[in-house]
């Protein structure tokens, strides 16, 4: 029997922290898209159930029609269930509604069960009211395949753990096989008890810089009292962070050339970002908006994150004469100023002296 | 650095040309035109090579201006000491090829990277090409001709490492480029610009999480709705459902009621039936009666009116038999009067006509001229043997004459001659007395012909006439009244004879239409009245008899349509499931359909409240899901704020700070500008001078107890200040490598006495530069080299 485990689809996110609106709206529907693809994916490849471990939406308010297309992809696949438990962004979500389609399942504040032939999933939601309890009141039977559904991050403590949080220490020696938990962005898993693992499937599509890597779900194949599992990559892109060091580089060509050689073998449907680091001189030019616009055809969505440091050389400056080292040695001898202002300080003014405007 | 030696391959004026320096002052003396400036631009274009315009005028292009005439190679080399190590750079010009450019250590004999052989003069003293003309370069031209630069521009120039392109008034506009949108007024800045961001931001995220709150109210009224709707429709389901049996109770009665009407009406049929005695007359039937009886109307009008015509078509007929008609009595008076001898016969009148024309014709041609004699020609000449013989022979005698009085003797022939005509003549004469004969013939017949048919028609004419009484009238006036009465005793006779035959033709006719007439309305009679006998109507007046049957024919009908109309009614009717017991309570069904209408409006208003509150709900949600964007758009516009609030502090700071370090630079300079100026000025005046520099470099001498502007002092005066405030700015500048200074006779304009404070100056500097001096008059020769 084939089981898929996801989480943390956030539908209907806003996105506009990373990207500008137009982009923003169009991974909005790629996000969407991608969970429609997963139930499609569900309904070809036999799937019995679909374990949907929190925060399907975004947030509280979400719009009708994508609630209407998250209905019609759970009915499009009559014969998988989808297994639904609220995370901590769509706890209010007025979802699903009372005409859900017979193959969507929800858990709820107590322990919810749903039996498939040797396999028994069972799922909460966690509340301040039940958050210590609800540890005590699992019931799974040995003999069978137990998948838990839990949405939180990791906490191992023997006290009281957050009402967002999921004591691992507490599910130890409970029968279970999977803990199928929700939460983190990132896949990731690790040994629960002697028997079991735990595992975050990460979500489905990387919604911005800060959930680079790999996305997709995770494919448990149960078979005769025996649970695999499988990471399968999912996302229709890629959100890739790539660093590159340009201490050094001379001007902008450099810089390019560096950038080049570390986009080299990334798709083109892909959303990368390129953070440039190193020591650079303050008279070198960077051309961030000249870059990014130059390597922005290359992909779904190119960005550069500066992060280079102005390399000063104290040495030489300290006796120049010039009004650059007596600008640097005023800067420098500023108590007011700290070492990054300084740098800043340094390099619009170096770059002002060579004629070039220096942005931040 | 100190200048060992300069050959010169072709350089302007110069080929082949060796210099060699001393480590102090090098005085080199020649006259004008020998290339002394030749070979102070040589130096510097060994130091820093040419400047790359391409300016069309030969003063502002010194690479074109030096191009040597001659052939050869354009450049040569220059040997140098820096910090005691001895270099040559080598130099060699070329537009086509392109500049070859050497840096030896003359040491090891190969070529060095100790300075960069390009930019010589920048990589040891620092200063570009600019500088170096500035400063260590004193020309011919006006010693003080960067009098009016700022200080910071000249030190900029002056300082500027290698390829620092900018001044500091360049970056301070550069900076307040940047800062510009920041100062924007109106509150149009950029700052204030993402402050109005993030207000609308925070407004529109206000109005989402209002459109929340909005949206949890309307949840728990959508659940009220929801629930009055569902009771609304358990009370309308019973209601239905005591409807439901109040319409089956009515549609029991209903059936019933019809059941009883069908019975009721089969009933009353049938006794309309009864009448007819088993034959029910049909509509086409009775109007076929009908149509017999007004046949029979009609046959008896015409058999009356037939009747009244037959009587008075005997009565014609009679009168004609008498003889009585007017036509008849004229006809009998016609007779008396002209014809009592009989009518002219068929084409008399006509001959009598033609009689009295033709005498009338006969009468007129009594008196004409007779018409031409015209003979028969042929007859005439050829009828009467005898003349036509002799005329033949006379023609042949004549000719027999002629021919003998020709050929024979003359008087024969003349007389043959003679002979021929006389037979000829008499031929002629016989012809013409034929002629004239017949002429009068013709005349004498003529006229008794004419005469003679004139009489005969003449008496025909009076014949005719005679037989009717005519005679004293105008003949023609009486043929015509003759021929007129006659017409009219022809058409008298023909009418009074067709009138009869009329007349006897007409009473048989109207005999046998009399008499068909009879029988027709006999037989319809007859058929009429066993119809209508058998239909159960006995009467005399048939048509009234008829109208009977047609009424109860008519009541019949409407019977047999009401039977039929209850029997589809009946089946019309829809059968009840059930029976009901005649005891069966009336149900209201007005009532109950009030209650339905009520609820179905109550549920129908509801639906309609939910539908609105559905769609408010969708509306608040829309807008409440906008919420984390906006949530995130204010979080990115502080952060953006942050952003640019630090980038304008940063922008102001590095104004700052730029500024203070222009003003640490001149203060730092000006100091001891000031210091070596008024060194300088000691040594030249042969006293202390105070000297004021400000930091465009301006100067103000301190004579007669103030300080005065330059301008107060004579020419010579500030020639001689100017050069030295270039020295004075050549000592603030260059303190590590001192460089060569070259002067280029820059003395001209002084005099004796000045010369002399020169001399002292050029060997105050000498003892501290290596010094290349380039006099062209014997007079402003120092002596000192």
């Amino acid at each position: 029997m084939k089981i898929i485990h996801c989480a943390d689809i956030h539908l209907g996110s806003a996105l506009t922290a990373h990207f500008n609106k137009e982009v923003a709206d169009k991974r909005n529907n790629e996000v969407t898209l991608t969970f429609e693809r997963l139930a499609e994916a569900a309904r070809s490849q036999g799937v019995r159930a679909v374990i949907i471990a929190g925060d399907l939406f975004d947030q509280k308010s979400v719009k009708k029609s994508l609630i209407d297309t998250v209905l019609k992809a759970i009915a499009g696949a009559p014969d998988t269930d989808f297994l639904y438990l609220k995370g901590n962004h769509d706890k209010d979500t007025p979802f699903p509604p009372e005409d859900m389609p017979e193959n969507l399942k929800v858990f709820g504040t107590d322990w919810t069960y749903f039996d498939y032939g040797d396999v028994t999933i069972a799922g909460v939601r966690l509340t301040k009211e039940n958050c210590a309890s609800v540890y005590g009141t699992l019931n799974l039977k040995a003999g069978r395949t137990n998948i838990v559904v839990m949405h939180g991050k990791l906490v191992r403590t023997s006290g009281k753990a957050p009402e967002d949080a999921v004591n691992i220490l507490k599910l130890a020696g409970k029968n279970i096989d999977y803990l199928a938990l929700g939460d983190y962005h990132a896949y990731q898993k690790d040994k629960l008890d002697g028997r079991g693992i735990y595992c975050y499937s990460g979500c489905l599509e990387g919604r911005g810089f800060d959930e680079f890597g790999e996305k997709g779900y995770v494919l448990l194949e149960c078979k005769r009292g025996n649970i695999s599992d499988e990471f399968v990559p999912f996302a229709k892109r890629s959100v890739i962070v790539l660093e590159a060091d340009i201490s050094g580089a001379g001007g902008q060509a450099d810089i390019e050339k560096a950038i080049g050689t570390a986009v080299q073998g990334i798709g083109k449907e892909n959303l990368v970002r390129v953070r440039l680091t190193g020591l650079l001189s303050p008279e070198t030019y960077k051309g961030i908006n000249y870059l990014t616009q130059k390597f922005a055809d290359r992909f779904y969505y190119f960005g550069i994150k500066d992060e280079t440091r102005v390399k000063i050389d104290y040495e030489a400056c300290k006796d120049g004469v010039s009004l650059k080292s007596e600008f640097i040695r005023t800067v420098l001898a500023d108590a007011s100023l700290d070492e990054e202002q300084k740098e800043h300080i340094i390099a619009m003014g170096i770059n002002a002296l060579m004629g070039e405007r220096y942005e931040l | 650095m100190i200048i060992k030696k300069c050959y010169i391959e072709n350089f302007g004026v110069l080929s082949k040309r060796a210099f060699y320096f001393d480590s102090g002052l090098t005085e080199i003396c020649e006259e004008n035109g020998m290339g002394k400036s030749t070979l102070a631009v040589f130096i510097k274009a060994m130091l820093f090579g040419f400047d790359k315009n391409k300016r069309k005028d030969l003063d502002e292009n010194e690479r074109k201006k030096y191009k040597p005439w001659q052939k050869g190679n354009y450049g040569g080399y220059l040997d140098f000491e820096v910090k005691g190590k001895l270099y040559r750079i080598e130099k060699s010009f070329d537009d086509t090829e392109g500049d070859r450019v050497r840096l030896i250590d003359l040491a090891s004999g190969g070529d060095t990277e100790d300075f960069d052989k390009d930019n010589l003069g920048a990589s040891i003293f620092g200063i570009d090409e600019g500088g170096y003309e500035k400063s260590a370069y004193l020309s011919q031209r006006d010693p003080s001709c960067f009098k009016s630069d700022r200080l910071y521009t000249k030190l900029s120039d002056l300082l500027e490492e290698e390829n620092d392109m900018g001044s500091y008034e360049d970056a301070m506009k550069l900076l307040e480029e940047a800062e510009s949108p920041y100062k924007k007024r109106g509150g149009n800045d950029r700052i204030t610009a993402i402050e109005n961001e993030i207000s609308q931001a925070l407004s529109d995220l206000a109005a989402a999480e209002k459109h929340e709150e909005l949206l949890s109210q309307a949840m728990p009224d959508k659940d009220a709705l929801s629930k009055k709707l569902e009771v609304l429709e358990a009370e309308q389901k019973k209601a239905n459902a005591e409807y439901a049996a109040a319409i089956e109770w009515e549609k029991y009665k209903r059936y019933k009621q019809a059941k009883d009407s069908y019975e009721a009406a089969i009933k009353d049929k049938s006794v309309a039936e009864a009448t007819f005695n088993g034959k029910i007359p049909t509509s086409d039937e009775l109007d076929d009666i009908e149509r017999k009886l007004k046949v029979i109307d009609l046959e008896q009008s015409k058999h009356d009116e037939a009747k009244a015509e037959l009587k008075e078509a005997q009565n014609k007929q009679n009168l004609l038999s008498a003889g009585e008609t007017p036509e008849q009595k004229r006809i009998i008076e016609l007779k008396e009067l002209l014809f009592k001898e009989g009518l002219p016969a068929e084409g008399e009148i006509d001959e009598a006509i033609k009689a009295y024309r033709k005498s009338s014709d006969l009468k007129a041609r009594l008196s004409e001229p007779l018409p031409p004699y015209k003979p028969d020609y042929k007859k005439l000449f050829l009828g009467s043997k005898v003349a036509l013989s002799l005329a033949i022979v006379g023609v042949i005698v004549l000719i027999a004459g002629i021919l003998i009085e020709i050929l024979a003797d003359r008087i024969a022939g003349k007389v043959v001659y003679a002979a021929g005509i006389l037979s000829f003549a008499a031929g002629a004469y016989i012809v013409i007395a034929k002629y004239l004969k017949g002429k009068n013939e013709h005349s004498e017949s003529h006229k008794k012909s004419v005469r003679g048919e004139y009489d005969i028609e003449e008496k025909k004419v009076r014949d005719f006439l005679a037989r009717y009484g005519m005679t004293e009238k105008d003949p023609f006036e009486a043929i015509m009244q003759i021929s007129k009465k006659l017409s009219e005793y022809v058409a008298l006779s023909e009418k009074v004879s067709d009138e009869a035959k009329e007349a006897a033709e007409k009473i048989e006719e109207l005999t046998l239409k009399i008499a068909e007439a009879e029988n027709k309305i006999i037989g319809l009679k007859t058929e009429v009245s066993l119809y209508l006998r058998e239909r159960g109507e006995e009467a005399d007046d048939l048509y009234q008899a008829y109208k009977n049957l047609r009424d109860r024919l008519n009541i019949y009908e409407i019977r047999r349509g009401i039977e039929v109309a209850a029997k589809r009614n009946l089946e019309n009717c829809e059968k009840p499931e059930r029976e009901f017991e005649d005891t069966q309570q009336e149900y209201d069904t007005r009532e109950l359909r009030q209650t339905l209408n009520k609820l179905s409006a109550d549920i129908d208003e509801t639906r309609k409240a939910l539908i609105r509150l559905d769609n408010d709900i969708a509306y608040h949600t829309d807008y409440a899901a906008q919420k984390c964007y906006y949530k995130e758009k204010t979080e990115t516009l502080k952060e953006r704020l942050k952003k640019e609030k630090y980038y304008r502090w940063i922008v102001q700071k590095t104004k700052a700070c730029l500024e203070k370090a222009k003003n640490n630079l001149a203060e730092k300079y000006i100091g001891e500008i000031r210091y070596a100026f008024g060194r300088y000025l000691s040594v030249v005046t042969g006293k202390k001078i105070e000297v004021l520099v400000n930091q465009e470099l301006g100067y103000e001498i301190h004579e007669g107890g103030q300080y005065r502007d330059i301008k107060y002092f004579s020419r010579g005066y500030r020639d001689l200040f100017d050069i030295c405030q270039r020295l004075a700015l050549a000592d603030a500048l260059f303190k590590d490598e001192k460089p060569f200074l070259i002067l280029d006779d820059p003395f001209k304009n002084l005099d004796d006495k000045k010369m002399q404070a020169a001399n002292k100056l050029l060997a105050e500097i000498a003892s501290k530069y290596q010094v290349i001096y380039f006099v062209c008059h014997t007079s402003r020769k120092l002596g000192l080299s």
